[in-house]
């Protein structure tokens, strides 16, 4: 079994796992609306002008070699997300095992000080 | 002679005439094509627009889901709108790239927030720590 401040420290690894990926999902995701505004941008003008594709050329090549740049990062990511010590797997596991009543008991107040409150930042 | 001049006349009259035809025809049913991309390319936004702002909505992952999944279907519609307007590939597949990257993880981000929300749920429940 657990001390308090053990059980604390493991929820607060998880948490903070889950808090860091999630930061750089959000970051990705912030990149990949970025890239998304640029190549709408492109298209909205191929299809007024269709010379664009000719003139802006080197912009099409970086855009496209920065996408599969950035899909080879997505694969990596996902799995890393889906896997079975992944963020998301680790949170259920920590919920099944406290909603199973599979919890230390926690000793005294000063433990109950340390427990983790799990901070959402959205 | 007069009769080879104004068969000449007729010929190349006719040529001409069919040519321009041609060319009109060609250069409306162009213009449609790029209308409908346009079309497309409006539904598309709309419907990513859907996956932004999910979380002020309190969308569940199956919205999500739902919601990417009819993405899916319009960037196809896309692309084939595109293929018949004859718009270059590359300008097309970095913008439906985009559009499913951006999907993907909007998705994955919902997945952490619930799995945080879940856990912070049961953590946070009186019973959990006891004396």
């Amino acid at each position: 079994m657990y001390s308090g401040n053990e059980h604390a420290e493991w929820i607060e690894r998880i948490t903070n796992k889950a808090l860091s990926a999630k930061t750089r999902l959000v970051g990705l995701e912030k990149k990949a609306d970025i890239q998304r505004e640029a190549a709408l941008e492109l298209l909205s003008r191929t299809i007024w002008h269709p010379s664009v594709i000719i003139t802006q050329r080197r912009v099409f090549n970086m855009l496209e070699r920065q996408m599969a740049e950035q899909e080879r990062v997505r694969r990596e990511l996902m799995s890393g997300l889906r896997s079975e010590d992944g963020p998301v797997a680790e949170l259920e596991r920590l919920r099944r095992s406290i909603s199973h009543d599979d919890v230390p008991v926690v000793e005294s107040d000063s433990e109950l000080d340390s427990t983790v409150t799990l901070p959402l930042s959205s | 002679m007069s009769g080879f001049v104004a068969l000449l006349y007729t010929v190349v009259g006719g040529v001409l005439g069919a040519g321009l035809n041609q060319y009109v025809t060609h250069l409306r049913d162009r213009r449609t094509a790029r209308a409908l991309v346009i079309e497309r390319l409006h539904e598309a936004e709309a419907t990513l627009a859907e996956l932004r702002w999910a979380e002020g909505n309190v969308k569940t992952i199956n919205d999500l889901e739902k919601c990417s999944t009819s993405l899916e279907k319009l960037l196809a519609a896309l692309e084939s709108a595109c293929l018949i307007a004859g718009i270059p590939r590359a300008a097309v597949v970095v913008y439906t790239g985009c559009c499913r990257l951006y999907g993907g993880y909007k998705i994955a981000d919902l997945q952490i927030i619930e799995a945080i929300e879940a856990a912070e749920g049961v953590i946070s429940s009186p019973n959990v720590f006891r004396q």
